[in-house]
């Protein structure tokens, strides 16, 4: 982890309608940096996320992105996307294509990769999440837990600079929720660039840099880990994760 | 009466001997009505006959068996399975008794039934002037004038398989201008463009979808032929360049064309936006996403739809008749004017146009079956129309 920043984020605003989502959200990504991003529903993290990869265009404010404004109307958003890898609740594998060819699309079409070599790192990276033996497997067929490495290995493929986790294990039943937090905890000790968006409160304990706790669309505090969850400053953080560490022991 | 503490007898009907006794009832009835019936001459079990007696005896006797049984269960409803009825050796020989019932009804409808029709048929085709009984004229115009039938059948067939194959080429092109938005990033002349080719697609599919095709086909006919008569050329030339046919698969190709595109676009929404967020979030251009994830989905989502168009299709390419093509509706207009028997060549051509729906349906069903067969996600049951039978008109 350098201190060489890779996005900074400067009071960045968004509304749906009348709902104001985003009040103002400033906060800096380091290369290398494992940031997980905490807090209620409806406190505006995912939204924050699809901000950066411009899944939705913020209001106001400022998204630099390695030096590059993203707010910028003239930016190229197919280029810059292909530097930010994306990881979604619920997976959206292309229904329409085998587990390699999900992996194997977005470089032949986007990076004009040859196909020999597109699927030589296809495999390379669905052997990191342990899925080398369903590579020709009809992606609609897989559990959820291995639907969701798969995505983790489609994004991998187009070699980001950058990995967000929009909620990754939010649709999977507890028993497989390791399986993906397994690959994730890998891909941050490999040095990945990772912004996390999750409930998992022990993997934010145990693999972020850094978590940031928002609520009501402001980051409220962030922090070391060890701060934020052993003696967090706000009171609304300690009720937050009071009452998330009640319904966990019940 | 206490009977009805535990099965009340309004469940009389619907116990398990309605099978055997109930059932075989009605078979038998059907039978004994076939026997009382008037024997045509190619009927080789004459009223009289012993061999005719006696199937009509064992109708009678299982009638007979039937109404026995049924009392006993009446009167003995609680205890009925330990009455003479229920025993093995009787329950055995009813259900002989009902196959040997089934035989004679099935010999008897075959005799009365079918010989009868292969009778009236057979006089029919070979009789010199037209018959005065339905279905005798009917079948009497069908085999005199075939030829016609079979030319206004091709002209339907083709009308609605090449009109819906082109309509659905040209619908891939009016769905892409239809579903154009224009982005905040575009620039403004690629805004412009988007706006001018969306509405330019909610105008075809209103004006299309907000009138009869028999207009659309007049119209058309009518402009086309007035443009070439404005460059002089002779009617008899304007005839070889723009004949009726081209005309009827212009116009059903125009109007498929809108209402396939609005199906390819349920087919586009249908499927799940994350398809198109997960492409793009890996770099792919919005007309990659839309090609390579969205579209095929989309496709494989409206196939039983665009099945049905086609079935629409044959049923109405009925009103290009005004314009004169020869499809099966004018070439029945034409019977029914060589004979002045209205209702019956109308009968003849339901009949026929009922045959090309059905065969169609289950052409389409076995197609469609076959292509949307590995894709069982829920989001897809509610998508299937092709097991719906018939489809409505437009």
């Amino acid at each position: 982890m350098s201190n060489e920043p890779i996005i900074k984020i400067e009071q960045l605003e968004k509304s749906f309608g009348d709902l104001h989502v985003l009040k103002g959200i400033d906060l800096t990504i380091h290369r290398g940096e494992v940031v997980c991003i905490i807090g209620a529903s409806g406190s505006g993290k995912s939204t924050l996320l699809r901000c950066i990869n411009l899944l939705e265009e913020a209001d106001a404010g400022h998204i630099w992105f390695d030096g590059q404004d993203l707010m910028d109307l003239k930016v190229n958003l197919n280029a810059l996307r292909q530097k930010i890898g994306m990881v979604f609740q619920g997976f959206n594998l292309f229904n329409n294509k085998s587990v390699l060819d999900n992996c194997t699309l977005a470089p032949m079409s986007v990076k004009h990769v040859p196909k020999a070599e597109a699927e030589a790192t296809a495999i390379r990276h669905l052997k990191t999440v342990g899925l080398e033996s369903f590579i020709h497997a009809d992606s609609r067929r897989l559990s959820g837990g291995q639907k969701q490495r798969v995505a983790i290995a489609r994004a991998l493929c187009m070699e980001p600079e950058i990995m967000l986790f929009d909620e990754p294990t939010s649709a999977l039943d507890p028993e497989i929720v390791g399986e993906v937090l397994d690959v994730m905890k890998t891909l941050a000790q490999q040095g990945m660039t990772m912004v996390v968006v999750t409930h998992e409160m022990a993997f934010a304990k145990e693999v972020s840099d850094r978590v940031v706790f928002m609520d009501q669309g402001v980051i409220l505090e962030q922090g070391a880990p060890r701060e934020v969850f052993g003696n967090p400053r706000e009171p609304r953080t300690r009720e937050f994760l009071s009452r998330y560490l009640e319904d966990k022991m019940e | 009466m206490a009977a009805s503490t535990t099965a009340p007898r309004k469940n009389f009907i619907t116990r398990d001997h309605r099978y055997v006794y109930l059932g075989g009832s009605l078979i038998a009835l059907l039978g004994l009505s076939m026997f009382y019936s008037a024997p045509s001459p190619y009927s080789f079990i004459p009223s009289p006959s012993v061999f005719g007696t006696a199937l009509a005896v064992i109708c009678w006797f299982f009638l007979g068996v039937s109404a026995m049984a049924l009392l006993v269960k009446w009167a003995y409803w609680n205890s009925y399975g330990s009455t003479v009825m229920k025993r093995p050796l009787i329950v055995r020989v009813s259900r002989y008794l009902s196959y040997l019932d089934a035989a004679a009804c099935a010999l008897l409808v075959f005799d009365r039934f079918v010989l009868k029709l292969a009778y009236i048929i057979n006089t029919a085709v070979h009789a010199e002037s037209n018959p005065t009984e339905t279905l005798s004229t009917m079948v009497y115009m069908a085999y005199n004038q075939r030829s016609l039938f079979a030319i206004g059948i091709s002209y339907t067939v083709r009308l609605a398989l090449f009109g819906t194959a082109i309509a659905f080429v040209l619908a891939l092109l009016m769905v892409f201008l239809r579903i154009q938005e224009p982005d905040k990033r575009d620039n403004d002349f690629v805004k412009f463009i988007k706006i001018v080719a969306n509405r330019f697609a909610r105008f075809y599919i209103f004006v299309i979808r907000g009138t009869p095709m028999m207009v659309q086909s007049l119209i058309l006919y009518n402009a086309v032929f007035g443009l070439f008569k404005r460059t002089g050329m002779s009617v008899s030339d304007i005839n070889r360049v723009w004949p009726l046919f081209l005309a009827g698969l212009v116009t059903i190709s125009l109007n498929s064309t809108a209402y396939l595109a609005e199906v390819l676009r349920g087919g586009i929404l249908a499927v799940d936006a994350g398809q198109m967020e997960a492409a793009r979030s890996l770099g792919m251009t919005h007309w990659q996403a839309m090609r390579k994830v969205v579209f095929p989905q989309a496709i494989k989502n409206s196939l039983p739809a665009i099945g049905n168009e086609f079935i629409i299709n044959i049923k109405d390419s009925s009103v290009l008749c005004v314009v004169g093509v020869s499809d099966l509706m004018f070439m029945t207009r034409s019977v029914a004017g060589i004979y002045y028997k209205g209702t019956e060549c109308y009968l003849i051509a339901a009949i026929v146009y009922l045959i090309l729906t059905y065969l169609s349906s289950l052409l389409l069903k076995a197609l469609t079956g076959k292509m949307t067969a590995p894709d069982n996600t829920k989001r897809h049951q509610g998508n299937h129309t092709a097991d719906l039978g018939l489809p409505s008109s437009n």
